[in-house]
């Protein structure tokens, strides 16, 4: 028994010790333990203030927030890279201050060459109560040729989702052919059950794109 | 007594196989406290009168066989706990090669605390000075915001003015707004341009002689203007 006992004590005291460490590393290092804190660090480099998850997804090798607070619904990337922990992959806040009409939307392409990766997200809000979809199309690609890719045949569309707060707002998006560059599509119909357009949004100006 | 010594090591070897999940300086401990007390049992037993062959046979004897006796001690060393106190190791390796291939927060304290504390140290200073404001503005995530210079540069009749800024956060761990992203708007002359920020200056081109520098921010949900302080009679013409 007595044996047991120093064995056991010498394993506490060694968890304690690097528990301890552990709890000065979640401040003192740089290679976060958690995605949360990437999105904390990704916040304050742009003074927003802390957001909500709203919904995580994993495309890839990335791991993705959406996330908001009163003024701004934030789409972050992160990614595990060891030892270094949680990295920042991208970061697309939507100004919800600055656009007052019904729809507000950012386009977001991510792509990793190496692991031939290459993924495409819309995500905005809808203000019209009546809508239940989006739909996104006349797309336009980079290369345009070398690729079987036919943007004439592209047609995407998304659910509106409706968060705790009354929050109406629409995420989704799709891998793409790794050979393309890009992929943007121009206009953003806002659609009822029926299928009617209630209104349409320009997608033109609000392309992103992040790789790694 | 190299003989004693052999048997005993044996006896202590014997014991040790059946102990799968000890560390080898566990069994070194085992080994000698079962010579040690085999040792003392046949010292004892000479001192009794036993010639030393029988007391080591004594000894051996009582302790019983050596295989029982390594099986009944193997469960005082279950595998899990070993691994137990394997992985704080695992874990302290990791921390170190964290901190050893990236360490950004050491400069980022640095950093902070420079913007804070001395924030002219931390931009260009193109231009002739006219002024060396101290202005703060707070901003959301614990960001300030300090402009801490204007510069001005007669150009073609009118003026580049640079105004210099750095940001820093009240947490010196955290990261401070980062100026690189985006453009930031500016208003002289009635319009509202957009400027970047560069090596800690915001560049604003073809200022008129007497105009109002004003900075707008509405990010976010957070809204104020900032008047530029700029006293033109210390500008030559």
């Amino acid at each position: 028994m007595k044996k047991l006992t120093t064995r056991k004590k010498l394993t506490l005291r060694r968890w304690v010790l690097v528990l301890a460490l552990l709890a000065a590393g979640y401040f003192l290092l740089p290679a976060p333990f958690f995605p949360t804190q990437t999105l904390r660090f990704q916040e304050r480099e742009n003074a927003i203030d802390r957001t909500t998850i709203l919904q995580r997804e994993t495309a890839g090798p990335v791991l993705f927030f959406l996330s908001k607070n009163d003024h701004v619904l934030f789409l972050t990337g992160h990614r595990y890279y060891f030892p270094y922990g949680w990295m920042d992959f991208g970061e697309f806040p939507l100004d919800l201050t600055q656009e007052d009409g019904p729809v507000a939307a950012l386009s977001v392409r991510c792509a990793d060459q190496e692991k031939n990766w290459n993924h495409l997200m819309l995500f905005g809000v809808v203000r019209e109560d009546e809508a239940v979809s989006v739909r996104v199309k006349d797309a336009q690609i980079w290369p345009q040729e070398g690729t079987a890719f036919q943007p004439g045949d592209q047609v995407w569309t998304g659910e509106i989702l409706t968060d705790q707060d009354g929050l109406r707002y629409f995420w989704f998006g799709q891998d793409l052919e790794p050979s393309l560059t890009a992929l943007r599509f121009d206009t953003l119909e806002v659609l009822d059950k029926t299928g009617q357009v209630l209104c349409t949004y320009d997608l033109s100006e609000q392309y992103n794109s992040v790789s790694g | 007594m190299t003989g004693m010594d052999t048997r005993f090591e044996t006896y202590g070897q014997t014991v040790c196989r059946q102990v799968r999940h000890a560390t080898g300086r566990e069994k070194r401990a085992i080994q000698a406290e079962l010579s040690a007390h085999m040792e003392d049992h046949a010292q004892a037993l000479m001192d009794a009168g036993y010639d030393e062959a029988h007391a080591v046979s004594a000894a051996l004897e009582a302790m019983g066989d050596p295989e029982d006796v390594g099986k009944a001690l193997n469960k005082e060393y279950p595998l899990r706990w070993l691994v137990f106190s394997r992985i704080p190791a695992v874990l302290l390796i990791w921390i170190v090669l964290a901190l050893l291939l990236i360490s950004p927060t050491f400069s980022r304290v640095q950093d902070n605390l420079e913007a804070r504390f001395s924030p002219l140290s931390c931009v260009s200073q193109p231009g002739q000075v006219v002024e060396l404001p101290d202005i703060r503005q707070e901003l959301p995530g614990g960001n300030v915001l300090v402009f801490c210079r204007v510069g001005v540069t007669p150009s073609d009749g009118d003026y580049t003015v640079y105004v210099s800024a750095v940001t820093y956060n009240k947490n010196p761990f955290y990261e401070p707004l980062n100026l690189w992203n985006g453009y930031w708007d500016f208003s002289w002359s009635g319009i509202h341009r957009n400027c970047s920020w560069n090596d800690g200056t915001f560049t604003l081109w073809e200022v008129a002689r007497g105009d109002q520098i004003t900075f707008h921010y509405n990010r976010y949900g957070a809204v104020f203007d900032l008047d530029i302080p700029l006293d033109w009679e210390e500008v030559p013409e």
